[in-house]
């Protein structure tokens, strides 16, 4: 097929409409986004409901952000087979090469040459360093697909993948094997999300947040069922801050549901001021009790929890700040090197959001 | 002694202005002993004071220069003004006597002990609800006191006061301005009457004072001085000398000044009273500006992280610096009124989270291009993943489930734990099989040994039977047989008899005619004879003997 032809910057009206707002235009649908730790990157995964689907990276300038400096770097695009459901970067900065790890049909890790942004013409595309999948015999059997990822910044040779098959997979990826893997929901593993010392926490179709232990495998907790018998659980965030609190998202709802580790089963708190169903929902990075999510009402909303959980107003909490984007916000990311930014997807636009 | 003649006791008070009058005329209408009357205090805002009084009980010692002239009335005001005098001086610490010239000076040494108890009182002071002054203008009702001398001091303040002074009954009623107090050494019931009637003189408390504001403007006045010459007129024929005239006139002058006093005094009261009120004002209107105060809200903000690292990485990024947009969040703070929007209905259905759920069901199934039949294989290949991964797992439960209804000793609910405990009843049958396996062989072995004879086993028992000795070819003979031991309460019974219909039964009713239990049984036949071995204990305390038993049995042998 034709090489995609380079993404044109429309800022203008954007620029107009808010000055803290910066919009890249790419020549496809978005879905997954992710922020570097430590370069100012955003990498921006397409969604076509095809076998070729495409991995942008785009710069942006934290300290004197402007339309112009806010764009795709064509050099550092590459192809990614079926339409990536996850992109993380590796999370320690420093000590590491910037490695790029994405979920499709199988977990990916790409090589992306992030060292020196400047020299974007002569520098190689990211390279793909290896696929992981368990599958049986490489001939006959396919992967069941991954519905997302989450790379553990404590030891970050564990990646924790989802799937469809209800497996949650734990992964050595310096070794390129599976290390464990668990059966405990009854339908397909929609999230996955790291804790800390070796916990992590998953969302299923069958309604369920469950936790598990890695030092006691035979074990799962239900930590929240939803309310509604058999409504999914889409989307599970955990606060990397406080690991007290988790977030999750149900199918057909406009609720943001607030969990904490301490009190399970009955939710601290369920933000309701969306006005149409949520798609997106992410912690800040250096704040205890701020959230951020994003749905199909084209609204991102700043979310503040109260001090004690007691103190929840009966008539719900209205958030502390909202942003207008004008139509259905798929993905929200807060980035956790810079978190004055925030940025969201929609259609086929990236956003930069100051907070 | 306190009582005057009948004739003295009309109202007659030319020395003293009305409030005064009226006090002394309610304490002597009823003839107790004294009368104070308690005001706001003006130094001390919301405490009760000592606003004046009338004395009119016994007195001690009379140190009166002309006490000739003086009728009983002016004797008794005159006492009362020196037992005030009496409490300024000793306030002051002017213990010498001052001589006056109408009028000579009291010492303490010079009072009884009800005067003494009256000079006191002038030292207290009551917050409302606070003694019987206090109580009374809190609860705005008249307190009456009897036995006030054994009174609890919580309840009256001055009880041992009053206790060696022979104060009996005290009566506090509440006025607008302040509370009158009333006391006696009498015991007096208490009179709803009383009350009223002394209420009654202080009703028209109100409406001489108005006429005397309106007289101090007016020459009536000098009507009023010409009523008082005209009664010191009438004195002065009674007197013999001339020179008591002029005593008299000065009486009358310090007399007028009294009530001018009286009523400029009054009136800064009430101007007092007016700015206290006004000061209350204020702080309610502080108070109410305290607490209308609003809350500022607390602002959102994030401290962005600087750091050196991410300075260098913007500017290796950007080769030129543009010019700083302003730090203003493109964010908007959250209104309130959008609350109401909340009523608009969450639009739900094939539309909603569109992306989302496609992501989710993993939109690499999809196809539309290229590597359909891929796309479609492994689709396939997925499905009949997730459907057989399903399918293992049903079957599993179910299995688990059978599992837990088979083995009985299963109670809790987990595979682990139904898996632990069927091992264990695994396990347990394995040993009863062995143990059953290891008891029967001897048994077997046995019975093979003597196979010859025939023999019924009924407690396990081994079996011994002894075979009566019979001489050969002598079948045709009956051979009856009876044995009877007994050891203790233990009856052993050995019977051996020609076999015939309802033996045993005859046997066993005999033994139970003889209150015995059967504890074992071993029968056996040989060569068509019935050997029976019969082991018994007493049922009852009393025992058998052996003789009875054994004929007992060979009846029902023989029959």
């Amino acid at each position: 097929m034709e090489q995609p032809k380079p993404p044109s910057v429309a800022a203008s009206a954007a620029e107009a409409q808010n000055p803290n707002a910066f919009t890249c235009e790419l020549p496809h649908s978005i879905y997954a986004l992710a922020f570097s730790p430590s370069a100012p990157v955003l990498a921006a995964g397409s969604f076509l409901e095809d076998l070729h689907n495409r991995v942008s990276l785009l710069s942006f300038d934290p300290v004197h952000p402007t339309a112009a400096s806010f764009r795709a770097l064509p050099a550092l695009s590459f192809d990614h087979p079926y339409p990536p459901t996850k992109l993380q970067f590796h999370p320690r900065a420093a000590s590491a090469p910037h490695l790029l790890a994405s979920s499709s049909d199988a977990l990916r890790l790409w090589l992306a040459p992030l060292d020196d942004l400047a020299a974007t013409a002569t520098a190689a595309a990211p390279e793909l360093r290896s696929v992981l999948d368990n599958r049986k015999t490489s001939a006959s059997e396919f992967c069941a697909p991954l519905t997302s990822f989450d790379w553990n910044e404590a030891e970050p040779r564990r990646i924790g993948t989802a799937s469809i098959d209800t497996t949650c997979t734990i992964w050595d990826i310096e070794r390129g094997v599976v290390e464990t893997q668990l059966i405990a929901h009854d339908k397909a593993v929609h999230d996955i999300a790291w804790g800390e010392n070796g916990i992590f926490a998953s969302v299923s179709a069958d309604g369920s947040v469950r936790v598990f232990d890695l030092r006691d495998k035979e074990h799962s907790t239900i930590f929240y069922e939803s309310p509604r018998p058999d409504t999914p659980l889409l989307r599970l965030a955990w606060n990397r801050y406080d690991f007290h609190y988790m977030a999750t998202l149900l199918m057909d709802s406009s609720a943001v549901v607030v969990l904490d580790m301490r009190a399970p089963g009955v939710p601290v708190a369920e933000l309701h001021r969306h006005r149409a169903c949520a798609n997106a929902v992410a912690w800040a990075p250096q704040a205890t009790r701020h959230l951020c999510s994003a749905g199909d009402d084209g609204q991102a909303l700043i979310w503040e929890l109260p001090a004690t959980p007691g103190a929840v107003p009966a008539e719900g909490i209205d958030p502390v700040m909202v942003y207008d984007a004008g139509a259905e916000i798929n993905q929200l990311q807060w980035a956790a090197a810079y978190p004055e930014w925030i940025s969201i997807a929609f259609e086929n636009k990236v956003q930069l959001l100051r907070v | 002694m306190a009582s005057a003649p009948p004739v003295q006791e009309e109202p007659l008070q030319p020395g003293t202005n009305h409030f005064r009058s009226l006090l002394a005329a309610a304490v002597r209408s009823i003839s107790w002993s004294y009368a104070i009357f308690w005001s706001i205090s003006t130094s001390c805002p919301g405490v009760l004071t000592w606003n004046d009084g009338f004395y009119n009980g016994v007195v001690k010692t009379r140190k009166i220069s002309n006490s000739a002239d003086l009728t009983a009335g002016q004797l008794v005001v005159q006492r009362s003004e020196q037992l005030r005098e009496l409490y300024y001086s000793l306030l002051s610490g002017e213990c010498d006597h001052r001589a006056r010239r109408p009028i000579a000076a009291l010492s303490p040494e010079d009072l009884a002990d009800t005067e003494w108890y009256y000079v006191v009182c002038m030292t207290y002071s009551f917050q409302p609800g606070q003694g019987l002054p206090g109580k009374s203008y809190a609860s705005n009702a008249s307190v009456w006191l009897r036995n006030a001398q054994s009174a609890d001091s919580k309840t009256f303040l001055r009880s041992l006061l009053a206790k060696s002074a022979s104060i009996q009954t005290i009566i506090c009623i509440p006025f607008t301005s302040g509370v009158l107090e009333l006391g006696t050494t009498d015991p007096v019931l208490e009179d709803p009457k009383l009350v009223n009637r002394i209420v009654a003189y202080f009703q028209e408390l109100q409406f001489p004072i108005c006429l005397e504001v309106l007289m101090s403007t007016s020459p009536s006045p000098n009507e009023t001085e010409d009523a008082d010459i005209v009664s010191e007129g009438l004195i002065t024929h009674n007197a013999i000398e001339e020179g008591q005239m002029v005593v008299s006139d000065e009486c009358v002058s310090n007399a007028n000044r009294d009530p001018i006093t009286m009523e400029i005094d009054e009136l800064y009261s009430i101007y007092e009273d007016l700015d206290l009120d006004m000061d209350l004002d204020l702080d309610t209107v502080r108070f109410l500006e305290d607490n209308g105060w609003p809350v500022n809200p607390s602002s959102f903000q994030l401290v962005p992280a600087s750091s050196t690292e991410a300075v260098a990485a913007a500017a290796a990024a950007n080769d030129v610096d543009g010019v700083a947009n302003s730090q203003v969040s493109c964010f908007m703070a959250w209104k309130s009124a959008k609350s109401n929007e909340m009523a608009v209905p969450v639009v739900t259905g094939i539309e909603s989270q569109k992306l989302l759920k496609k992501v989710v069901d993993c939109g690499a199934r999809m196809s539309t291009g290229r590597g359909s039949r891929a796309a479609l294989t492994q689709e396939s290949g997925i499905k009949n993943h997730v459907i057989s991964e399903r399918r293992r797992r049903e079957k599993l439960n179910e299995m688990f489930l059978i599992l837990k209804s088979i083995v009985p000793s299963i109670h809790k609910v987990d595979k682990a734990s139904i898996l632990e405990e069927t091992i264990a009843y695994l396990k347990v049958l394995e040993k009863r099989v062995k143990e059953l396996e290891s008891s029967s062989e001897p048994s077997h072995q046995r019975a093979t040994e003597t196979g010859q004879q025939r023999r019924c086993e009924i407690t396990g028992k081994e079996l011994v039977s002894e075979i009566g000795v019979s001489g050969g070819g002598d079948a045709g003979r009956e051979h009856h047989h009876v044995n009877v031991t007994v050891t203790d309460k233990v009856v052993l019974l050995e019977v051996q008899c020609r076999w015939k219909e309802l033996v045993m039964t005859r046997v066993f009713d005999a033994i139970k005619s003889l209150c015995l239990d059967v504890l074992s049984v071993q029968a056996s036949a040989p060569d068509g004879l019935l050997g029976l071995k019969i082991q018994a204990k007493f049922a009852c305390s009393g025992s058998v003997a052996p003789g009875m038993i054994s004929e007992a049995l060979q009846k029902a042998i023989g029959g």
